[in-house]
């Protein structure tokens, strides 16, 4: 039978963390680059938790990180969004592209 | 000890005048005063105190009689640095009382006939500030101890002469006027400095071994003069000699920097009375005088004294002797007696210069008060040639004013005749210097009565309704009259028995009595000057004032029509300065501007360029697009992780 182990998970991490840094860089829609940016955050708490589950069993660290990142990335998630709302009533677009106001 | 034993308060005579000005500011400022005439209460009033301290002096100096006298000297350290102490003070001698006394008084009489003059000028009170900020200045700088002392009132004076010419300053005449005074005394105080520093250069060491001797103070420059010969070498300490006289040389309008004064005629008329006949063009005599052992240590520098002061003398007669602006042909005439006075400096007749100055300072004064009231009842009339026959509506200023040119043309008796007199005698070891001053004398009452004839005799050519004299204008008037007749004889040795001599208090080394000799190719010295004045005077009414119109004048005129021209032309001085700064000044300075332009601002431009064109190459780098740099920030970062990994 097939055994799952650290390996497979940190692939799992890598791939998550590659496609939300696809999603980060190739999105034009803020809403997009948001949900990829939670992807990575995600593909990170899977490497804590895996880590800390395969190489230091009786330790805590990984999991409590993890809570942190969830709980961390869920007010950014909210602060985001309201700063994308606010985005989108001004210039009534959410094109990263035409965010350009500070731009020389 | 007695009533005249101390004269400490004697620097409050330039204390009230300042604090005067300063009332007048702030009350103008803050509009404190009801009524503009508490301004000239002010000034007057502070005039008139510093009168009575004046006359205090005298009365010091009197006692003292003749001989010896001992002068009052006190000094304040200002700077100190080291063995290098500059102070102030105030130094009470003869020359100082004798000029404290002329300022104050003659002061006093021209702020009072103001009064009169610009009653109707919406400056009156700034009139008034000015004036009172003239008198701190040239009081200050009799009273100086040291030159750096007298160099800083020297300056002073200049700013106010500056401000009084441009008083009118809307009229564009009177703008150019005063900044063409002030420019001309700044080349004139620009050699002074130089002048002060050098000397100060080379006699510092013998400065710093004197306990008791201020800097530069003028109790010392006998010796000073004799260690800076010592150090620097004849020429050299000639041409610092030279070099401080450029600064009487501009103040005193000496040729070639003469320009500026009959410019200055500008300002109102109580200014051309008191600066620039009396007082502040007297000033550059009265420095010649204080440092005149630096003259006399030096022959290269007293005969370029005498050399400029004859020639003054003579080519502004020759002005005055074509101009008919009547203002302007007193200011060539002030120049003239200035060149008189300077001569007699050059020469060595140190009492001389300073007996014309004296009586100079008079009737001048009131010669150009009596301009000044003639111009006033012809409502701003300046040109002669619209006068005539003033004699019956303005007696008293026709009276006034036939004083002062008997006076100035050194007719006998009259104040300008003895002091003349004494410099004609100074000058006749040099028998051109005598010839051409004797010349000049001709001259000075040629035009002095010229004057005099166009202004109040004949009928009057002129449009304008003639007003009547105002008494607060007369009586100055009538004032000075008094010593421009008088004070000459009376001190001059040949007066009423016990009055003060001039030559007794005022003279340079020791006093000697005995009179040296008063002859030239057999006649003597006022033999030669009367026949100058009373030819000169018969000439002027020949071609002016004659029954039958000869047309003396015109066919004169007419015959000497290229020397007619060259005086008439005040001997193409601004042509030549105009030339001067347009072919050659402006010239190279356009050249140095372009340099600037393009070779040190280029090198500085270039710097400049180079920083802000590599700045735009770099800044197509930051395209604002944070996907951008996220992505350079991954592959940078996997990039040095591959590095780490493999490589290292």
């Amino acid at each position: 039978m097939f055994e799952v182990g650290l390996t497979h998970y940190i692939v799992l991490a890598t791939l998550l963390f590659a496609i939300g840094m696809y999603g980060v860089i190739a999105s034009r829609n803020v809403i997009r680059v948001l949900m990829s940016a939670e992807l990575m955050l995600n593909a990170v708490n899977i490497n804590f938790v895996a880590m800390n589950n395969y190489i230091r069993p009786d330790d805590m660290a990984g999991q409590v990180f993890a809570i942190f990142i969830l709980t961390v990335s869920a007010a950014e998630a909210a602060v985001g969004l309201a700063i994308v709302i606010a985005l989108f009533r001004s210039r009534n677009t959410v094109d990263m592209e035409k965010f350009n106001l500070l731009k020389w | 000890m007695s009533f005249f034993s101390n004269m400490d308060h004697i620097w409050w005579v330039p204390i009230y005048p300042l604090i005067a000005a300063l009332l007048i500011i702030f009350g103008r400022t803050f509009k404190l005063y009801p009524k503009k005439e508490i301004s000239m209460l002010l000034t007057v009033a502070a005039t008139f105190l510093g009168l009575i301290h004046s006359s205090y002096a005298v009365g010091w100096l009197l006692q003292q009689g003749g001989g010896h006298i001992t002068p009052l000297e006190v000094n304040f350290p200002w700077i100190e640095a080291g063995t290098f102490t500059l102070s102030v003070g105030y130094l009470l001698d003869s020359m100082s009382v004798m000029m404290l006394f002329v300022v104050t008084f003659i002061s006093l009489l021209i702020q009072i006939y103001t009064h009169g003059y610009m009653e109707k000028d919406p400056g009156y009170s700034k009139f008034y500030a000015y004036l009172a900020l003239f008198n701190f200045s040239m009081l200050g700088l009799v009273l100086s101890t040291n030159l750096f002392q007298m160099y800083i009132f020297w300056e002073m004076v200049g700013v106010c002469s500056y401000l009084l010419i441009g008083f009118w300053f809307t009229k564009p005449s009177a703008a150019q006027a005063s900044v063409k005074a002030f420019l001309m005394n700044r080349v004139g105080d620009f050699g002074l400095l130089i002048g002060i520093l050098t000397f100060v250069f080379f006699s510092f060491s013998w400065w710093t071994q004197q306990p008791d001797l201020a800097l530069l103070s003028f109790a010392g420059f006998g010796q000073a003069a004799q260690v800076a010969l010592e150090n620097a070498g004849p020429l050299a300490f000639g041409l610092i000699a030279i070099l401080i006289f450029m600064g009487p040389m501009a103040k005193s309008a000496q040729v070639p920097l003469h320009t500026w004064l009959p410019d200055a005629m500008e300002g109102p008329t109580p200014i051309s009375a008191l600066i620039h006949a009396a007082t502040m063009v007297a000033a550059g005599v009265y420095l010649v005088g204080r440092v005149f052992p630096i003259f006399e240590a030096s022959a290269l520098a007293s005969n370029f004294v005498a050399i400029i002061g004859v020639l003054t003398a003579f080519i502004a007669a020759t002005i005055a002797l074509t101009q008919v602006d009547i203002k302007k042909a007193l200011a060539y005439s002030t120049v003239s007696q200035l060149g008189f006075m300077m001569a007699a400096m050059g020469v060595g007749a140190f009492t001389a210069g300073l007996f014309h100055l004296f009586t100079h300072a008079f009737f001048k004064a009131m010669l150009f008060l009596c301009s000044g009231s003639v111009i006033h009842a012809l409502h701003d009339e300046q040109d002669m040639r619209h006068m005539g026959g003033l004699m019956k509506k303005l007696p008293l200023t026709h009276l006034t004013y036939l004083i002062g040119t008997i006076s100035i043309s050194g007719l006998f008796w009259f104040s300008g005749f003895w002091s003349k007199d004494e410099v004609l005698v100074g000058a006749l070891a040099h028998p051109v210097f005598f010839l051409v001053l004797l010349l000049t004398a001709g001259m000075t009452a040629f035009y002095m009565f010229r004057t005099y004839f166009l202004t109040f005799w004949g009928t009057y050519r002129g449009h304008h309704e003639v007003h009547h004299e105002s008494k607060v204008m007369t009586w100055p008037l009538l004032v000075l009259a008094v010593p421009s007749i008088a004070i000459g004889w009376l001190m001059s040795g040949h007066g009423p028995e016990g009055f003060p001599v001039f030559e007794q208090f005022i003279h340079y080394g020791a006093h000697h009595d005995g009179h040296h000799a008063h002859d030239f190719m057999g006649l003597s010295v006022p033999i030669w000057s009367m026949i100058a004045g009373f030819g000169g005077a018969g000439l002027a009414a020949l071609f002016y004032a004659s029954p039958v119109p000869f047309g003396v004048a015109d066919k004169v005129r007419q015959a000497s029509g290229p020397l007619y021209n060259l005086f008439s032309r005040k001997w193409y001085f601004d042509e030549a300065y105009k030339a001067f700064v347009d072919r050659v000044y402006l010239a190279f300075a356009n050249r140095s501007a372009a340099f600037d332009r393009r070779a040190i601002d280029g090198m500085v431009n270039l710097a400049g360029q180079t920083v802000v064109s590599s700045g735009y190459a770099l800044r197509q780098l930051q395209s604002g697009k944070v996907q951008t740099y996220i992505a350079v920030l991954f592959y940078g970062v996997l990039v040095l992780s591959l590095f780490l990994m493999y490589v290292l």
